[in-house]
């Protein structure tokens, strides 16, 4: 029975050993930060430090230098400052970075930094767009409106790529549109919302693959530890009805995230154009993570590039810059819709 | 970097999961001491040309922190099922015993902030052919090749754009299993005590912060499976089960703790789970290779 005893133990021990070896070095990698307000500032700014994707471009553009934000507003922070006090101030801090990706989720409220579509016009006019979709417009999904103007051009408006849009209704609305001479797709004011959607939706607009950007993900959590960039295509929708003639696609600054990545895909496929201002940006796949405090934070980790490797992030440029005019304003004109009316027309007399 | 310096380092993770490896330490310690009495047939361990069934309903409490979904602590409720089968496998001379284990759990668990929910569903399957190492009327000490496949997967409620992650593993191990028979007063007793650890095979777990979308979307697979060693993940079970006759039924109860920690990917990870069995046995005919 002794040697029974012994030769558990022995087995045991080195059982044992291999567990302490793993713990240890887990524990040698991993931090833990209080929940006090120091610890939840060092918390986010490590989480952001070591999983944020823009720094170069954030610096580039705008100066930012994230190790001197860390100096900056740690003095601002006190362990008996308020939980409002302290969600403002680790709000400031995220939004030094201007990224609408970027966002600090509280008890009261949504920590956000908005500039990129607040500074800028939006041309767009949420009652002159109704007064192009008529009284008796289709309505495919939510948000997601068609009709066909006067000059038999289809116009499908799709407000967010937020909630799905189904197959059988694209089919619905490129059927609907089937007579028509052109198409104009507004995604004005469209924040952006569930990727593939937005893949969907462009898939019906080409007939070829086609190569529409890169991507590049975060693999570890130095700043420039990144993968290599991996193309990304727009693929023909399979056994679907797609899209061969003109289309006008209608953007502005409020264009962010998926939409500005439709943008992007749109403006890659041939026989479509981009009309209206740059887009709003938010070219980066945001990720969530978690304070001690149980706050939530929201930010951009995975880049996205166009075909030419331009970063997205910024937004990206219509391939005719358009603003609605106050004089067409006050008419009660769209500028954006009648450019676009006049390139589809002049495509078709000279395609 | 700076902040590399004044970051505290906390090794509280490390205190939580040292008593857990202690008690797996001084459970086999008591086993080997326990005063073992007369034998009887209870227990987990077959005669020859029988198998034995143990399925048992399992509760207690989980943990988990996955800092892919979050870097904090996510402890809650488990409930589970598991089915225990072991059967004797006769070669010429040689036999050895053939053993399944498959297990279910599914976790709620919330943050210590008590705003976030995870949820996690887990299943493994662990094969083990044991031979007697030693032999004795009271007990037995099996030791055997192990090989297993198990999936944990969490969902972090609160994540909007990485809900989800999912740790994978088929790995061979090592099983060890104590199994002492006595007596409590007239009623007698089986106790098993198994000890598994994978420590070689493949790990399914995204690289650091390459998302889901970009894994089967756009077909970018990154480093996702990794090669397991003892060094980069542990992987711990252990399970303690009494078995005793109730009428002409058998019952067990158990108690059995899993621990799974690494850091593949770049992404720490900490799962772990106690729970509390009730389990019938059942004994019946097992014939192999038709004899």
């Amino acid at each position: 029975m002794r040697k029974t005893i012994i030769k558990n133990m022995i087995a045991v021990a080195v059982l044992l050993c291999f567990s302490f070896c793993s713990c240890q070095q887990l524990e040698a990698i991993k931090d833990c930060y209080p929940n006090t307000p120091q610890g939840n500032f060092e918390a986010l700014w490590n989480i952001m430090d070591t999983h944020y994707c823009f720094f170069e471009l954030k610096q580039r553009d705008y100066g930012v230098d994230w190790d001197e934000v860390h100096d900056r507003y740690k003095t601002l922070i006190d362990d008996k400052m308020s939980d409002l006090s302290l969600f403002e101030v680790l709000s400031n801090m995220l939004g030094e970075l201007k990224d609408g990706h970027v966002n600090l989720y509280g008890k009261y409220d949504v920590g956000r930094n908005w500039t990129w579509k607040t500074d800028y016009p939006s041309n767009l006019s949420p009652e002159i767009r109704e007064r192009y979709l008529g009284d008796d417009y289709n309505i495919a999904a939510s948000g997601c409106f068609y009709t066909i103007l006067s000059d038999n051009i289809g116009y499908l408006v799709i407000e967010s790529f937020s909630g799905s849009i189904p197959d059988s209704k694209l089919d619905a609305i490129l059927n609907w549109f089937s007579i028509c001479n052109g198409m104009i797709i507004d995604i004005r004011g469209n924040g952006g919302g569930i990727l593939t959607e937005a893949e969907k939706v462009a898939s019906r607009f080409t007939e070829e693959k086609i190569l529409c950007g890169y991507v590049k993900y975060k693999k570890g959590p130095g700043r420039n530890d990144f993968s290599k960039p991996e193309p990304v295509f727009v693929k023909p929708a399979k056994d679907r009805l797609r899209w061969q003639k003109p289309v006008a696609v209608l953007v502005n600054r409020e264009c962010f995230s998926s939409a500005n990545d439709f943008a992007v895909k749109m403006k890659a496929l041939p026989g479509t154009a981009l009309f209206g201002d740059r887009t709003g940006g938010g070219g980066g796949l945001p990720f969530s993570s978690e304070l001690p405090n149980g706050w939530s934070v929201r930010f951009s980790s995975a880049p996205m590039f166009d075909a030419d490797m331009n970063d997205i992030e910024g937004g990206i440029d219509p391939d005719y810059s358009v603003s609605l005019s106050e004089n067409d304003r006050a008419k009660g004109i769209d500028s954006l819709i009648e450019t676009a009316r006049k390139w589809i027309n002049d495509m078709i007399l000279n395609p | 970097m700076k902040t590399m310096i004044e970051r505290k380092t906390d090794n509280s993770r490390f205190f939580e999961v040292l008593p857990r490896l202690a008690s797996i330490f001084l459970i086999v310690l008591f086993t080997t001491v326990v005063n073992a009495q007369n034998v009887t047939m209870v227990g987990i361990l077959p005669s020859e040309k029988e198998a034995v069934e143990d399925f048992s309903v399992r509760a207690g409490l989980g943990s988990a922190t996955d800092e892919y979904l979050s870097p904090n602590e996510y402890n809650g409720f488990s409930i589970g099922i598991k089915l225990d089968r072991m059967s004797r496998r006769n070669e010429k001379k040689m036999f050895c015993y053939s053993k399944n284990r498959s297990s279910l759990l599914f976790c709620d668990m919330k943050n210590e902030a008590g705003n976030g929910v995870q949820l996690e569903v887990a299943g493994s399957v662990v094969h083990v052919w044991e031979t007697p190492l030693l032999h004795y009327k009271y007990y037995d000490l099996l030791v055997g090749p192990s090989v297993c496949g198990s999936i944990d997967a969490l969902y972090n409620l609160r994540n909007s754009n990485n809900p989800a992650n999912v740790h994978g593993m088929l790995a061979a191990g090592l099983e060890f299993d104590n199994l002492f028979r006595f007596k409590v007063g007239r009623l007698p007793i089986a106790l098993n005590a198994s000890f598994n650890m994978p420590f070689t095979g493949i790990f399914f777990v995204p690289e650091y912060n390459l998302p889901y979308y970009l894994l089967f979307e756009e077909r970018l697979y990154g480093k996702t499976i990794h090669f397991m060693n003892p060094f980069n993940v542990t992987c711990l079970y252990n399970d303690v089960a009494f078995f005793f006759p109730v009428g002409k039924n058998q019952l067990s109860l158990s108690m059995s703790m899993d621990c799974t920690v690494h850091n593949l990917g770049g992404n720490a990870t900490v799962i772990s789970h106690c729970l509390f069995g009730l389990g019938y046995v059942h004994r019946f005919e097992h014939k192999y290779n038709g004899r």
